[in-house]
């Protein structure tokens, strides 16, 4: 799942046009899209644009294997869990146009899976569910759920942000993403890695 | 000009003269010893490596020790794509699963191979992708699907990608390549022995029955075959 921290079709531009997924718009919005032969043209003659366009790659590959982990190792209501507040994440809080359907197909599990979790949040308080719309009350409360108590613990730099603090479970982890964000002339990657790290999301023009 | 024939390695049989140049004088051929770990998740990785023999597994890891294998690495492709445009620093942990042999070359020579031509740019964005297709399949086949098929279509994969039908795989291996509990693996190596489609004694995989393991691995076994042949053609 990516948003406008990302791009789709960046790492097929780079490989001749052969992609290996399915896109598909899960919340409705916009983007800016460029012809696959402009954006190559480009890409051939900026090493710079290429070296951003393979980092996206490298946190998507970190994104796909953290949730191949997290699938493989961890209960339904954690993944679910973990899914929503990516999903938040991306669409700023907004209510979320979703089926049990497409919510189970999104974690790989069956719908009455799904049903008995969602139902379960629901009454503790933590999302508020109808008709195929999903509203997250508090992203914390689902934080609370995935690590109990008083929330998640500090990451290794020390800090308690939302997301600092997720590098314990399912999202990739403080190093990588600090190694990926690194060299933090590359503004995109940088930028993704201070909204992970505070918990904002960049204003960028 | 080629004094000598290339390393039986699919990435490199498959550049053109000219790319193949760029590479030639920098490689070195080193062996690849059972379960040696050429990368851990957070290290900088130093070299690219082209298995001749044997399959070198990518693995991540939970800060609790818990350990799941994303994607494997064979004699037709390398480790280290995404790492030489890039950033170098590994997302997850490369062992040697099946011994064998490999050509390596500095990421930096390779980097700079890589400024000079789009074909070989491309090529390695190929094989990035072809990865990134393993890992999405297992992610979603380790979700979906029950350990017999998993285990099938591991197997199958180590086969194709090593070329070896005798494996030498513990359980607690398995069960790792394919995030189930040992005790599920054990019960499932067993029933795949009592149907003939594997001999299994002390560690040893003897694959006997492709066809029958073919059968019981789920649709992920052909998916990614299908990506790997569309992404990186033939072998």
């Amino acid at each position: 799942m990516l948003g406008r921290d990302s791009v789709v079709g960046a790492g097929a531009a780079l490989a001749d046009g052969i992609s290996p997924m399915d896109a598909v718009v899960l919340f409705p919005g916009a983007a800016s899209v460029i012809e696959f032969g402009v954006f190559r043209a480009v890409a051939t003659a900026s090493a710079r644009l290429r070296k951003l366009m393979v980092r996206h790659e490298q946190v998507m590959l970190a994104h796909v294997q953290q949730s191949l982990l997290c699938n493989t190792l961890h209960p339904v209501e954690a993944r679910l869990a973990r899914w929503l507040l990516r999903a938040h994440d991306l669409s700023d809080g907004q209510i979320l146009p979703l089926t049990q359907e497409a919510l189970a197909q999104m974690i790989g599990v069956r719908r009455n899976a799904i049903s008995l979790v969602a139902h379960a949040l629901q009454r503790a308080g933590i999302i508020r569910y109808s008709r195929g719309q999903i509203e997250i009350i508090d992203p914390k409360d689902v934080l609370r759920l995935l690590f109990g108590g008083e929330g998640p613990s500090p990451a290794p730099d020390g800090s308690r942000g939302v997301t600092g603090a997720r590098c314990d479970l399912c999202v990739p982890t403080c190093t990588q993403r600090r190694c990926i964000a690194r060299a933090g002339q590359l503004v995109s990657i940088a930028n993704v890695s201070r909204r992970e790290d505070d918990g904002t999301y960049p204003r960028t023009a | 000009m080629e004094s000598m024939a290339r390393p039986s390695n699919g990435f490199l049989s498959a550049l053109s003269a000219d790319d193949y140049e760029l590479i030639r004088p920098h490689l070195r051929t080193v062996d690849l010893p059972h379960g040696a770990v050429l990368v851990e998740t957070g290290e900088t990785l130093m070299r690219a490596y082209f298995p001749h023999r044997g399959v070198i597994s990518l693995v991540v890891e939970l800060a609790k020790g818990e350990h799941v294998q994303v994607a494997m690495i064979g004699r037709g492709s390398l480790l280290g794509t995404l790492a030489i445009e890039g950033d170098a620093c590994a997302l997850n942990t490369a062992i040697v699963l099946v011994p064998g042999a490999a050509s390596v070359v500095d990421l930096d020579r390779l980097r700079m191979a890589a400024d000079q031509s789009s074909a070989l740019r491309t090529q390695l964005a190929r094989h990035g992708l072809a990865v990134y297709a393993q890992v999405q399949q297992t992610a979603g086949c380790n979700a979906a699907h029950p350990v017999e098929s998993r285990l099938s279509r591991c197997l199958l994969h180590t086969h194709d990608m090593s070329g070896e039908s005798r494996l030498l795989l513990t359980q607690e291996t398995m069960a790792q390549m394919i995030g189930a509990r040992r005790n599920s693996v054990s019960l499932v190596a067993n029933s795949l022995q009592q149907a003939n489609f594997i001999h299994y004694s002390r560690g040893h995989i003897q694959i006997t029955n492709l066809d029958g393991l073919r059968q019981t691995a789920c649709e992920c076994y052909a998916a990614v075959k299908a990506q790997y042949d569309r992404l990186l053609g033939p072998p």
